[in-house]
């Protein structure tokens, strides 16, 4: 189990750390700083390293590095998702953007995170409500006394994830579907692999302890309801899904109805991911062309293909270019273009990009001759981009209902949101 | 350095990056910013085309691919001022490498500054690059005009000290670019030369031009003695070259270390001589101990070199200034300073190796202060006190110095402990007074320091104590084992040594109380859990030995040769199982495979002497002293091998699987071959080709067996077949209880059809052939596979001489198409459908048989079928007929680089007294190669 916590920052001083176990020592940073941070190795090792049969499992956040060390053969996943949990919790505690002169100043708050959510090494609760509740900063200490048996019940009940007497003057519910699209194209245009990852965001702020229904447009689910009004519409085949632990499994097994009470607050419902019938946002039609040693003319072509109601915001599209060029004269019919070297590549942005449309770039590149001439590996091109109120998968939700005993009425609010995956690549 | 801001702020932007993709990213921005520069049309200024080329050096020695701005540095280097000319040779120097396209451009501009150019500082830039870019074709290019630089008349000081170093890096690696006939005169005026700083870079490149040449340059041994005279007896040099007062160390070592290469010189009578003994009698008298650290350094360098000369020079050499060097030594071996000490200790062990009694003498003398370096807090001056002890160790006093030796391994620690073990057993091998000491001081070795002990060590006692068998070392060996294996913490290697003496003559004291047969047992059994599994096969076989010895422990012993049938060890299991059958086998048979072991073979050179060659072969220095070492080791060897021819160990306790057993039954050992009159030899070959057939086709079947066999020669084989490859083991052993075979030769002609490797230990294949002595064989190891079909055994021939005749027999080895086979089972639908496919290739052929076949023949006829890895396919059989299904494997690859095999099928079919043998296959060449191969093995029935 992890043995010792440390926040370091990028020049390898420890901000903060706790031990809790006595196999390694504090000259275990030493290590660490000297073979990584000062090696400049972080950014680029694997965030699992042995070094002196110590096993360094970190991350970083903005200028932080969040290390854990252990001796024990631990399962380096549920280290890091704890490494993760903890980012989390700290962002809400801190704000978003917090620096190592914030972690400084908040030392007593860090201990008493860093005791409750892990014991003896093994990771503990990290549910940020819950932890709120309990640990402050410093105004509404008096009431934890009197809350202890609360606590125990709280921690220890069946719903572990939201505390009874909650009020809300206004019953809201916001969703958000994120999806991300990884594509790689071949140079003849074939798709080659081809998938959206999605998740479904909440943020409830509900009173009381209500049950919530929640449907999609599921295929299996769309096609049992074949009597209802929606019969005739297709749904979107769902490859698998994940669910946050309110979800009722059992539930959705017998008859895939999503229902749960929720956290109250902002959690992720559910992920999910699909491979078929997808509705890529944006068509490139490339042409790549060397003409000897010292030139290459490109000629880029990339069409909206969503309806021309929405928009595409900060597209950013890499067009890669030799190592040796020299020179590139760009012209595009909207948005900026340039040669970034650090990149190799040639970035051109659009910061908004109506649908239907299309734009073209055309750019003449000129390359220094090498002594020891090498042929150029032509990575492919790559798209970034977001796309609000569209969905690559066609998902979209069709109802969320929500039951309480006081039958109050519920205000939903739904967003949707594509945005190119890690990889969103056509080859030249 | 130039002003340029941009490359500062660049060189500290690198420097202060977080990361190193941080790092990589400026370095691609400065390149792309670089390159866009250098393509611009209007051209650069001095300035900015400097600072970019250093930009490039400096992002090419971080390690990022800089493969333009080639033609830049060109410019520069061609351009008149010499800040850029700087700059274009450092990266010229840097960036360039041998065979890039822009040497042939650079070349020019070079050649120009080397000879065209007034200005000391572009000739020595371009003498500079010429050392470090060291391409081929830069060399041969420019040799020549370097060489014209250095005699030049009028070159500077400072352009001649380079150009010599740089002809000493041309001929490193060009040795042939100089005639060096023409070139002595050349050297001798420089030599000639006032410049201090020329005579030592003269001095450097003569140095190097010797050690390949040395008779070229004998002439310029005047001229060296002349500028050690100045040096050193005049002491009349510039202040410049006075190095704490010692006028220029380096020249006078370089001056002295040339001299070493001419060892003869002392004894020439040129009236140089005195000069020289001169000047090393005033280095060796005149050097006194400085306060000065520098100093002391100096003259100390100075004055070991000297003494290497004397080394060298040797008996030709002055007795005084060996005496005097001795007594140098003699003090420096005791000083205070590590440095020194080590110097001594190792330039002694050089004065020792020479042979000289009187030297030898002397060194005796400092026989306690060595063994005291010994334990020296520096384990490299312990080495060479090791080294320095083991030349110096002679009749007289090896016996003090292997105890002194042996008192301190237990003290040594692990680095040297394995160096001094070999040393030790070398030294009491080669200087024993009695056998007896010899192995009591190997049994100390080992109980001291058992694990350094490797086998060869233990093997050579084992050998000794072997072939001594007329004194009763071989009884007191006995009872010395007997004694330390009764100890309970004795070491494996005493153990080892002790089974395998107690098994051979354990019988010795056998008679003598408390050391009875069972009581020997007992004693190395007590040993048997702690032992490794060798040792443990050893012992295994002194207990084997033991059974046939002593009756009333077999009771005793069959028990573990039972349970050991089970061992998870491979070797003890069969060793145990072999030794147990062996019992059953009758009294004579046992007594006969378990009598003492024969005395060693004495031919062979020492393992031991190898080890110590390997360590002496370590570098190859153009250092005279190395040479002379392992010269001197090789001298010393071969001195040995005549004094004590020592055979290596071959403890082979466990009999070979019995193949040609046939030599050590009494019937064979009667047969006395024919003797013709001396003087003509006749000639002999196989006489009976149906032996030779019936050989050949028991061996088709068979996995292995006698090929050939007659009253001189017996040549059996062995063989195993996978797919298509294949491993035959071939043995030709002398029969003839006469003399030796020479001249053995195998020949195996190559045959398209099979790729063949051979290993051959004897050199049985050797065009000059080997010698076979009666008893032994020659082994011959053939890897083959088959490439393509065939139906022909490939030929071979083994021919030899012995007293009265040549031999030679014309065989052919079984690897038939058949061998390389692998069984397919089919049903009778496939069967009979592939039958008639392949109907048009097929071969078939009659045979008759000595007798009518019957169905015990018929079950031969299966077996045969079988043996030659078929699949039998019984649906379509009847009572007289036999049918096999197989695929022959080739090595060789098809269009899809698949491995081509060809599918065969067979049929026997009986009738009265004959067989009609049928092979069907998909090329008509194998069908015939299956047919012949299954008729000859039927004619054998």
């Amino acid at each position: 189990m992890i043995s010792m916590l440390y926040l370091m920052n990028t020049k390898g001083d420890i901000v903060i750390s706790r031990q809790y176990r006595d196999d390694v020592s504090a000259s275990t940073a030493d290590t660490f700083r000297q073979k990584i941070v000062a090696a400049k190795e972080a950014s680029t090792s694997a965030p699992i390293r042995i070094l002196d049969s110590s096993t360094f499992i970190f991350t970083r956040h903005l200028n932080i590095y969040f290390v854990a060390v252990t001796r024990s053969n631990v399962n380096p996943s549920l280290v890091l998702e704890y490494l993760y949990q903890k980012i989390r919790v700290l962002q809400a505690y801190l704000g978003e953007k917090f620096t190592e002169d914030k972690v400084r100043n908040n030392f007593t708050l860090l201990y008493e995170l860093f005791d409750e959510t892990i014991d003896f090494g093994y990771p503990q609760n990290t549910s940020i409500d819950v932890l709120k509740m309990y640990i402050n900063l410093g105004k509404q200490r008096q009431k934890i006394a009197e809350d202890q048996g609360s606590l125990t019940s709280q921690i220890t009940g069946a719903i572990d994830w939201r505390r009874e007497g909650i009020r809300h003057k206004r019953n809201e519910v916001y969703i958000d579907v994120l999806e991300s699209v990884n594509l790689l194209l071949s140079a003849t245009g074939s798709v080659l692999r081809q998938e959206v990852t999605g998740s479904v965001m909440m943020n409830t702020k509900l009173t009381g302890m209500p049950e919530c229904k929640f449907g999609l447009n599921d295929k299996l689910v769309v096609e049992k309801d074949k009597n209802s009004q929606h019969a005739g519409k297709s749904g979107v085949s769902i490859d698998d899904c994940t669910f946050h632990r309110c979800v009722s499994l059992g539930r959705f097994d017998a008859d895939r109805t999503i229902t749960f009470i929720p956290p109250d607050g902002e959690f992720e419902l559910m992920k999910y991911r699909v491979t078929d019938n997808i509705n890529l946002p944006f068509r490139i039609i490339a042409a790549i062309q060397e003409d000897g040693q010292t030139r290459v003319s490109i000629n880029v072509k990339c069409t909206a293909t969503f309806s021309e109601k929405l928009f595409a915001s900060s597209v950013t599209l890499k067009i890669p270019v030799p190592s040796n060029t020299a020179k590139c004269k760009i012209k595009c019919t909207m948005g900026r273009a340039k040669y970034v070297p650090e990149e190799s590549s040639i970035v051109f942005r659009l910061k908004r990009f109506q649908g239907q449309s299309e734009c073209m770039l055309a750019a003449d590149v000129t390359l220094m001759p090498l002594v020891r001439a090498k042929a150029w590996s032509r990575p492919p091109l790559s798209l970034d981009f977001s796309v609000p109120m569209f969905t690559a998968s066609g998902v979209h939700v069709r109802f969320l209902k929500v039951f309480d005993k006081s039958g109050y009425t519920t205000n939903r609010w739904v967003r949707y949101i594509t945005k190119s995956g890690s990889s969103y690549c056509i080859r030249i | 350095m130039s002003q340029a801001r941009g490359l500062q702020n660049f060189i500290s932007d690198l420097r202060n990056a977080k990361s190193k993709e941080d790092e990589s990213k400026r370095v691609s921005k400065e390149l792309a910013n670089i390159r866009s520069k250098f393509t611009a049309s209007s051209s650069l200024s001095s300035y900015q085309k400097k600072k970019y080329v250093w930009k490039l050096v400096y992002a090419f020695m971080l390690g990022y691919d800089v493969d333009f701005g080639h033609a830049e540095v060109v410019s520069l280097v061609g351009s008149a001022k010499y800040s850029e000319k700087q700059v274009g040779y450092v990266a010229m120097s840097l960036l360039l490498k041998a065979g890039d396209s822009m040497m042939n451009m650079i070349v020019n501009s070079i050649r120009n500054d080397l000879v065209g150019s007034y200005d000391d500082a572009a000739t020595s830039l371009a003498l500079t690059s010429i050392a470090n870019v060291s391409g081929i074709e830069l060399m041969q290019a420019l040799h020549v005009e370097v060489q014209r630089v250095l005699v030049s008349p009028n070159a500077t000081p400072a352009v001649r000290k380079k150009a010599a170093l740089c002809l000493l890096r041309l001929i490193r690696q060009l040795p042939d670019s100089i005639a060096s006939a023409d070139f002595a005169p050349h050297i001798a005026n420089l030599l000639q030369d006032r410049h201090y700083g020329v005579l030592t870079s003269t001095m450097s490149l003569l140095i190097g031009l010797t050690s390949k040449h040395e008779q070229e340059y004998e002439t310029m041994i005047p001229y060296a003695i002349h500028i050690l005279s100045t040096l050193v007896l005049k002491k009349s040099v510039s202040p410049d070259y006075l190095y704490y007062r010692t006028p220029s160390p380096w020249l006078q070592i370089k001056l002295l270390r040339f001299l070493q290469y001419y060892p003869e010189l002392m004894s020439s009578g040129e009236a140089y001589v005195a000069t020289l003994k001169q000047c090393l009698a005033r280095i060796l008298n005149d050097t006194d101990v400085s306060d000065s650290i520098n100093k002391s350094n100096a003259d100390h360098a100075v004055l070991f070199e000297a003494i290497s000369t004397i080394v060298v020079f040797g008996d030709s050499g002055d007795e005084d200034l060996q005496l005097a060097a001795m007594r140098l030594l003699g003090k420096f071996i005791s000083v205070r300073e590590p440095n020194i000490r080590y110097l001594g200790l190792m330039t002694m062990s050089r004065l020792a190796v020479l042979h000289n009694n009187t030297n030898k003498e002397q060194i005796k003398t400092f026989q306690s202060v060595v063994v005291h370096s010994l334990k020296d807090a520096d384990i490299s001056v312990r080495r060479r006190a090791l080294d320095l002890l083991f030349v110096m160790c002679d009749q007289t006093n090896a016996e003090s110095i292997v105890d002194e030796l042996i008192t301190y391994l237990v003290a040594a620690d692990a680095g040297i402990r394995e160096q001094m073990v070999l040393k030790i057993a070398v030294l009491a091998e080669k200087f024993a007074t009695s056998k007896k000491w010899y192995v009591d001081t190997i049994l100390k070795l080992i109980s001291i320091s058992g694990d350094q002990v490797s086998d060869s060590i233990w093997h050579r006692v084992i050998v000794i104590v072997t072939n001594n068998s007329d004194d009763d070392l071989q009884q007191y060996v006995a009872t010395t084992m007997f004694d330390v294996c009764s100890s309970k913490n004795a070491h494996v290697k005493a153990v080892a040594v002790g089974s395998y003496v107690l098994g051979e003559f354990g019988f010795l004291i056998a008679e003598e109380a408390g050391k009875s047969g069972e009581v020997q047992f007992q004693v190395l059994h007590q040993h048997w859990p702690l032992i490794d599994t060798n040792t443990q096969g050893i012992m295994l076989t002194a207990f084997a030995k033991m059974y046939n010895l002593y009756e009333e422990i077999r009771p005793i012993i069959d028990p573990i040769f039972a349970k050991l049938k089970t061992s998870v060890d491979v070797e003890l299991q069969q060793r145990s199982n072999e030794y147990r059958v062996l019992g059953s086998l009758g009294p004579e048979i046992m007594e006969d495979i378990l009598r003492e072991m024969p005395a060693f073979d004495t031919q062979k050179v020492s393992t031991l002497e190898i080890a110590l060659d390997q360590e002496h072969s370590d570098t190859h220095d153009v250092n005279v002293f190395k040479k002379k070492d392992s010269e001197a080791a090789k001298r010393g060897s071969k001195v040995q091998q005549l004094q004590q021819p020592e055979p290596e160990i071959l403890i082979q306790p466990e009999p070979e699987p019995d193949l040609l057993g046939g030599f050590d039954e009494p019937e064979i050992a009667a047969i006395v071959p024919p003797t013709p009159p001396p003087g003509n030899k006749t000639s002999v070959t196989c006489n009976d080709p149906a032996a030779v057939a019936a050989g050949f086709a028991k061996l088709l079947s068979t996995p292995q067996g006698v090929l050939f066999q007659n009253e001189y020669v017996q040549v059996g084989v062995k063989q195993e077949f996978r797919g298509s490859q294949g491993r035959v083991q071939l043995f030709a052993g002398n029969m003839c209880r006469g003399g030796d075979f020479t001249n053995f030769k195998i020949t195996i002609p190559e045959v398209p059809y099979l790729r063949t490797a051979i290993q051959d230990e004897m050199g049985a294949t050797n065009p000059a052939g080997c010698t076979v002595s009666p008893k032994q064989q020659a082994r011959l190891m053939i890897m083959a596979e088959a490439i393509a079909p065939y139906s022909e055994a490939p030929a071979f021939t083994i021919t030899f001489e012995t007293a009265n005749a040549t031999h030679s027999y014309p065989l052919r080895l079984p690897i038939v198409p058949t061998s390389f086979t692998e069984p397919v089972t089919v049903d009778k639908a496939a069967f009979m459908g592939r039958w008639g496919q392949l109907a048009p290739k097929e071969s078939q052929e009659i045979v008759t048989v000595s007798r009518t076949v019957d169905s015990a023949m018929m079950q031969q006829v299966a077996a045969l079928l079988t043996g030659m890895k078929y699949g039998r396919c019984q649906e379509v059989d009847s009572p007289t007929t036999c049918s096999g299904c197989g695929t022959m494997k080739t090595g060789a690859k098809d269009g899809q680089g698949n491995p081509i095999s060809v599918g065969c099928l067979v049929r026997i079919e009986a009738n009265a007294d004959k067989f009609r043998v049928t092979a069907r296959t998909l090329h008509p060449v194998v069908s015939q190669g299956v047919k012949e191969t299954f008729c000859k093995a039927l004619k054998m029935l």
